[in-house]
């Protein structure tokens, strides 16, 4: 048990000294209020914004900046920024018919080039975003004024090709009835035209029969005057020649021959065929004037008929016509929908997303680097001081000199710079447990507690490294600090690890210092389950036996220097 | 009897010979002077003795058995002082005996009894929970003797033990060392202080480049060189 003993005597040695207790407890308390009284008083209302509007068309809202300073020139503003009077210059102006605001920052300070950065993106980007709402917005409601303006034109074209389908029909009964009324015409029509042939056969048949019939009356007439010069010349004769009686008889029936060709002429004189005729002629061409009227009807008819399909023809085609029109506003009704959201589609609206529910507080997110900073300065500055402290004693001397191994030695000095250390961290784990309401479960605080006890070990076994090689407490402390330093720089509190190129990445990734920040991340804000810290754990745990090897060996080193 | 006995013991460091064949005994009870230059391998010697350095020819024999085999067997017969305080100044004596006593491999009740005889030996009473811090010069130096005897050595090393010391002081210390030696521990001391040597040891060995140059009793010295005084002894061999 000489470890223990050994232990105690560190112990007291170490807590008798006033100046360790101020660094071990009162610091670190010390050093998170601070921290938090700084990220606390961190508000961008603070930031001094330089304004030089040269467009006055476009009214950008900067109510957000509370202490803003308006310039008339650019190179006022931007040497108002270059002698600190204002932080940034917000330049706004019109280009090209296009509202321009350009914001120039004070580049050489890195720390705040980020943050102001952020902030006036995000305002920007908010006033971005209401913009394009707002034009979005407008066009979204002419979309609609002129999607419902082709519905409406769409369903007046409908109605009009549904008139026109009507009259199409219209047409089509008029052309049916046409056709059954052309047909009943035609029949008419074939009946006249063959009519008037005949007719005009008849008519020429009457002049012939008429010329033919004067010429046979005047024959008849010549031949009735011949027969009657016959008779009366016969008559004589026949007196001469008959008897009486038989004279009587045959002069009786040669006057009534006579009679009757006079009679016969005087019927066929009374017989007016020629008013006949000409009535009949007469008549026949008014038949004729009447089929002629007919052919007339029956042109009007074709035409008709003509126009009739004409007119269907140009019917059908103002239907197509106005389908494909409707077709056409269908697609451009279709089109503007799809636009229109398409249009919302491809409003980027770009919003940072918390990934993670933590708490958006300065502090609370600060506390994994505010408590990898203390514990880390703690380990390596205080297990080195303490070194440093004990090699350059006498009395280090007298404990070598003692039948007790080194490895007592060692592990007791670890050990009660881990006590130490312990006792900060539970101090710590108190400020997060009841301040910032985190570490809420036995398992994240063993978590905590693990993970410090890897990572200080660690920075333990480095500061007593130090120590036992470099007696020189001044030169020692110099290179722990330095170390430190180194630490530092290349954590991600310069770079960040996700933007960094692959060889900074890596030792990132073996650096002590940022593996214990990302695991208190892990652990305080996120929550992590211990599965996910796993691989860091189980390097933490490679460096814990690597640098206790290490630091042991110095120790080894670092007393044969002393007893030289 | 010889308490230790040094065979021809050689020490390099590289290649660079501090110690050449060394050879000298202490005997049992006695208390022996080693005096020399700065450089001279005084401090290699009682490096070698309190176990911090091993040597790299000859033998050491400590109560006639071999030393350097057992180093921890050497280092609890051991005690070792020196000018400066070797205690932790935020321990009291007490703690300080404690602490030590229990690195020696002692038990807490033998720490106790012998503590309780030590505190009264060298005139401590009162002071035993007193931090290192708050004691004066004279009784630091004799809490390191307290100390360095707690684990009841039978070989007491004093490297310049008054050194930064008045005379009166120096004069009450060597008082105690007598004191210790009466008690039976052998005492090995190296000073500076030539007188003081003269006055107090009973032999004395001079080590000169790495090698004990002589040795003897003041007498045996003085007969030798025909001279009156170690000062005077030690001046005309440094000069040769």
């Amino acid at each position: 048990m000489k470890v223990l003993t050994i232990f105690k005597k560190n112990l007291k040695t170490v807590s008798r000294s006033w100046g360790y207790f101020v660094v071990l407890f009162i610091f670190p308390v010390l050093l998170i209020i601070v921290a938090g009284f700084m990220l606390n008083s961190v508000d961008f209302q603070y930031l001094k914004v330089g304004i030089v509007d040269n467009d006055f068309a476009y009214n950008f809202n900067l109510d957000s900046f509370k202490n803003n300073y308006p310039y008339s020139d650019l190179n006022d503003c931007t040497s108002a920024l270059y002698s600190g009077r204002v932080s940034i210059c917000i330049h706004k102006y019109i280009e090209q018919e296009t509202h321009k605001i350009d914001i120039y920052f004070d580049n050489s300070i890195r720390s705040s080039e980020s943050y102001v950065k952020r902030f006036v993106s995000e305002e920007l980007s908010k006033e971005q975003s209401i913009a394009f709402d707002q034009t979005f917005e407008d066009v979204n409601s002419r979309f609609s004024i002129y999607s419902s303006s082709i519905a409406s034109a769409k369903d007046n074209l409908l109605e009009i090709e549904n008139d026109l389908a009507e009259d199409e029909n219209l047409l089509l009964n008029y052309q049916h009835n046409l056709t059954i009324l052309r047909s009943n015409f035609d029949l008419l029509y074939i009946t006249s035209m063959d009519l008037r042939g005949q007719i005009i056969n008849l008519k020429n048949n009457i002049n012939y029969s008429q010329t033919n019939l004067n010429r046979n009356l005047n024959d008849f007439k010549a031949r009735k005057q011949n027969t009657l010069s016959q008779i009366d010349n016969i008559k004589p004769f026949l007196s001469e020649r008959l008897n009486y009686s038989d004279y009587l008889a045959v002069s009786s029936s040669l006057d009534t021959l006579k009679n009757n060709l006079n009679e016969m002429d005087n019927s066929l004189n009374n017989f007016d065929i020629d008013q006949i005729n000409a009535n009949t002629l007469n008549l026949f061409d008014q038949i004729l004037s009447l089929i002629d009227k007919l052919q007339g009807v029956n042109n009007q008819l074709n035409q008709l008929d003509t126009d009739l399909n004409s007119f269907l023809q140009r019917i059908r085609s103002s239907r197509q016509k106005v389908s494909s029109f409707v077709e056409t506003l269908n697609f451009a009704q279709s089109d503007m929908n799809s636009f229109s959201k398409d249009m919302g589609g491809k409003k980027v609206v770009s919003e940072f997303k918390k990934a993670f529910q933590v708490r958006d507080d300065y502090i609370f997110l600060n506390l994994p680097i505010l408590i990898t900073i203390i514990i880390t300065f703690t380990s390596l500055v205080l297990s080195n001081m303490f070194i440093i402290k004990q090699i350059n004693k006498p009395s280090f001397f007298k404990d070598i000199i003692t039948p007790t191994s080194d490895l007592n030695f060692f592990i007791a000095d670890y050990l009660v710079n881990l006590f130490f250390v312990f006792i900060q961290a539970i101090v710590l784990y108190l400020i997060c447990h009841y301040w910032f309401s985190t570490l809420n479960s036995f398992y994240l605080g063993a978590e905590f507690f693990l993970v410090i006890f890897l990572a200080s070990s660690i920075f333990i076994f480095l500061g007593m490294g130090f120590g036992f090689l470099i007696r020189s407490q001044t030169f020692s402390m110099l290179v722990t600090i330095f170390f430190l330093m180194f630490l530092l720089i290349i954590s991600d509190l310069f770079s960040p690890l996700i933007i960094s190129r692959p060889f900074a990445q890596f030792f990132l990734s073996i650096n002590p210092f940022f593996i214990l920040e990302d695991l208190l991340i892990g652990i305080t804000i996120l929550e992590k389950d211990l599965s996910i810290l796993m691989p860091s754990l189980f390097f933490l745990g490679f460096l814990y036996l690597a640098l206790f090897m290490c630091s042991y060996i110095c120790r080894k080193i670092g007393k044969g220097k002393i007893i030289h | 009897m010889n308490l230790l006995e040094f065979h021809d013991v050689k020490k390099n460091f590289k290649k660079k010979e501090v110690l050449s064949n060394i050879s000298f005994k202490i005997g049992s009870g006695e208390i022996y002077g080693l005096i020399g230059k700065s450089g001279s391998g005084k401090s290699t010697l009682l490096n070698i003795l309190i176990g911090m350095v091993g040597i790299n020819g000859g033998s050491i024999l400590f109560e006639g058995k071999e030393a350097m085999k057992k180093i921890n067997e050497l280092r609890r017969n051991t005690g070792f002082a020196t000018q400066e305080n070797m205690l932790f100044d935020e321990l009291t004596i007490r703690e300080n005996c404690f602490y030590f006593g229990d690195l020696y491999g002692m038990k807490k009740k033998d720490i106790q009894t012998r503590f309780t005889e030590l505190i009264t030996f060298l005139d401590l009473n009162g002071f035993e929970d007193t931090f290192i811090s708050n004691l004066s010069g004279g009784m630091i130096k004799r809490a390191n003797l307290l100390v360095s005897l707690i684990h009841n050595p039978k070989l007491l090393i004093l490297d310049e033990p008054t050194v930064g010391l008045d005379p009166i002081v120096r004069n009450l210390l060597w008082r105690y060392i007598h004191k210790i030696n009466s008690e039976g521990t052998t005492i090995l001391v190296t000073s500076h202080l030539l007188e003081e040597i003269e006055q107090n040891c009973h032999r004395v060995g001079i080590i000169k480049q790495g090698k004990i140059y002589s040795e003897g009793t003041l007498a045996e010295y003085k007969k030798f060189f025909g001279l009156n005084s170690l000062n005077e002894i030690f001046q005309v061999i440094m000069e040769k």
